[in-house]
């Protein structure tokens, strides 16, 4: 006790000095929990603005879809399987899809699509976020003939709502469909392949034209993130396997997976620089004191105490100075992360102009939002509690062996 | 017959500072008795600092033996050595060196603290001592809020609190005026006396000397004198 006392009260001797090393090691702290915490948050939005538009959190398809994306590798029966799903996964929105390719014309010009997806307006209402992004307009209603475009698209093909478009597709046997469409609404979610390439018209209607019947190319299970992973393993185990896929996100959308992957690890290159600064700080607060202190330890020694707890003495100083660092970081980092998890931040401020933002085919324009978490919180203070120890050894050991004759030099 | 405290034979120590050799201890042959009060007396260099080294339990000799409280030191390891100077022995130095940021009492409790007293045996223990040298008052101070005196007081309050056999102290008057040296001196006499606590000083000053019942002569790290005086 008297020990923890001597190095919590030892801190103050220099008290600008630990006061400059605290708040180095705080702001380091908090940017760290701050950066972590807005990298996390906005993975979660991008993965989840990904499942809403092409995929879900966990993705069911005929086997071999993935290879060559053709309309013929679907899935016949699908509410046999949805009802399948509906039972393991009771709680989950499911959405029925065909992706096509095609082209869209009018009197005034033509686009491709790169996808244009048959849905079930009601269920995608729930699910998507074209919705949100419509500019002009409404979303599907169910009816025949309506087509939702994106804003770029539009004005390719200079039409406004209400306009009919051409659309040209394939069907099931390879002949060409074409179908005159109405303009129902237009969107813009910022993104530039996808305002000019997405497209959306009622799952019916799309399997009239293809000739796909009852199919469907994919069915897309919406349920949380944090348990994706648990329900993809789960249908796995469940469905027929041999006539069906089941994909996790990261396996329905590897570039999205991968884009996040590379932006982990240039987060934790990051934290390893935040860190290796900390650990630069108290190693030279942590060594300075003890150098100062030489003759001190010389004579604690002298009067019996033991190497053992010189060391931990040093231990002591370094923990609590770290603690009291993260304390202050913490208020700094929470702050920051939990404005910017209620208020968001737009990404368009890292883009200069109208340019669209796009990453793995996904429109980045959303507002990012940071996750605070306990998780978060508690994993990087130990990682500085853990690195504080780590610097402090070199100064703590060579307190462990200083001799005292050496220190008390004019006993 | 009074038993001995520190017992030395033979005792030689050999600096070496590059490729010279320093000779500092060249066969020291000693004895000190329970309760004795001696000092060690000689010009810088002669080996005075070297041998209360070897007799605090800081150093190893280069060559025979030191035996401190029944203990022979020499083969010691560092840890046993440290025990040894935790339980057998207290130090006082010239420059006070206590803790500056402990308290006066806190200061004094260290060593009981080190010991594993218990808290509450530690308080009284603590007082009592602040109170015979004098500084009860003055338990809740730093270092740095009281005199050179004051500090070098509680020095000894804290070399013996434990009730050691031995106290070792170094030219403990060096830094003091001559009426507080005495003072201190006074008290260390008392504490000498009351609880039979051997002290060994080292010292150039005249008034320890005085003080002091034995008094040891060193020159070129031998024992010139050795006078046992009247005890006062």
């Amino acid at each position: 006790m008297l020990l923890l006392k001597m190095a919590f009260r030892n801190l103050w001797r220099r008290k600008s000095r630990t006061i400059l090393t605290m708040i180095a090691i705080g702001f380091s702290y908090g940017l760290l929990l701050f950066f972590v915490q807005f990298t996390t948050g906005s993975h979660e939005g991008m993965i989840d603005t990904g499942v809403r538009m092409q995929a879900g959190h966990v993705v069911v398809q005929a086997k071999g879809y993935s290879e060559e994306r053709k309309i013929t590798e679907n899935i016949s029966k699908p509410e046999l399987v949805l009802q399948q799903i509906k039972e393991i996964v009771p709680d989950s929105n499911v959405a029925q899809r065909i992706f096509l390719t095609g082209s869209l014309s009018s009197s005034s010009g033509n686009t491709i699509l790169d996808n244009l997806v048959g849905v079930k307006p009601a269920v995608e209402k729930k699910i998507s976020q074209i919705p949100e992004k419509l500019i002009k307009g409404k979303f599907l209603s169910g009816t025949k003939g309506e087509i939702v475009i994106g804003a770029t698209a539009a004005k390719l093909l200079k039409v406004d709502l209400g306009m009919k478009v051409q659309l040209s597709i394939s069907d099931v046997n390879g002949n060409i469909k074409r179908s005159a469409l109405r303009v129902r609404g237009i969107f813009k979610t910022g993104g530039l392949t996808v305002d000019r390439g997405y497209a959306l018209i009622s799952l019916k209607q799309t399997q009239e034209l293809t000739k796909m019947d009852s199919a469907v190319t994919q069915l897309a299970i919406f349920t949380d993130l944090a348990s994706s992973e648990k329900i993809a393993s789960r249908l796995k185990t469940k469905l027929n396997t041999t006539e069906l896929d089941v994909l996790h996100w990261r396996d329905a959308m590897p570039m999205l997976a991968q884009m996040l992957w590379v932006d982990t690890i240039s987060m934790y290159v990051f934290l390893f620089i935040i860190l290796g600064i900390v650990s630069a700080g108290i190693l030279n607060t942590v060594l300075m004191s003890v150098m100062e202190r030489t003759r001190e330890f010389g004579v604690l020694k002298s009067i019996g105490m033991s190497p053992w707890r010189i060391f931990m003495l040093i231990m002591y100083e370094a923990v609590f100075t770290a603690i009291i660092a993260i304390f202050v970081g913490m208020i700094l980092g929470l702050s920051l992360s939990y404005y910017l998890s209620i208020h968001g931040l737009d990404p368009a401020v890292f883009v200069e102009g109208e340019q669209g933002m796009e990453a793995a085919g996904i429109p980045m324009t959303n507002l990012m939002y940071s996750k605070v978490t306990l998780y978060s919180v508690v994993w990087t203070a130990i990682s500085v509690i853990v690195l504080s120890v780590l610097s402090a050894l070199p100064p703590s050991i060579r307190a462990f062996r200083i001799k005292p004759v050496k220190a008390v030099r004019d006993l | 017959m009074s038993k001995n405290i520190i017992k030395t034979q033979a005792v030689k120590k050999t600096f070496e500072q590059g490729k010279i050799k320093v000779r500092a201890l060249r066969g020291i042959d000693m004895e000190v008795k329970k309760g004795e009060f001696t000092a060690i007396s000689g010009p810088s260099g002669s080996g005075k600092t070297t041998l209360l080294n070897m007799i605090g339990c800081l150093d190893n000799p280069t060559s025979g033996q030191v035996e401190v409280a029944g203990k022979e030191v020499s083969k010691m390891s560092k840890t046993q050595m440290a025990n040894l100077r935790l339980h057998k022995i207290g130090f006082v130095f010239q420059a006070y060196n206590l803790v500056p940021v402990l308290t006066a009492f806190e200061n004094v409790e260290l060593v009981l603290a080190l010991q594993g007293v218990d808290k509450k045996k530690r308080k009284k223990l603590c007082l009592d001592i602040l109170e015979e040298v004098g500084l009860k008052e003055l338990a809740s101070r730093r270092p740095a809020e009281m005199s050179g005196g004051q500090q070098q007081r509680v020095a000894v309050a804290r070399a013996v609190v434990a009730k050691p056999a031995l106290i070792l102290a170094d030219e403990p008057t060096a830094n003091l005026d001559s009426e507080t040296g005495a003072r201190l001196l006074e008290m260390m006499r008392k504490l000498n006396k009351d609880h039979n606590i051997t002290f060994l000083f080292s010292t150039h000053d005249k008034m320890v000397m005085d003080y002091s019942s034995r008094l040891i002569s060193l020159s070129d790290g031998m024992i010139k004198n050795d006078i046992l005086k009247q005890q006062n």
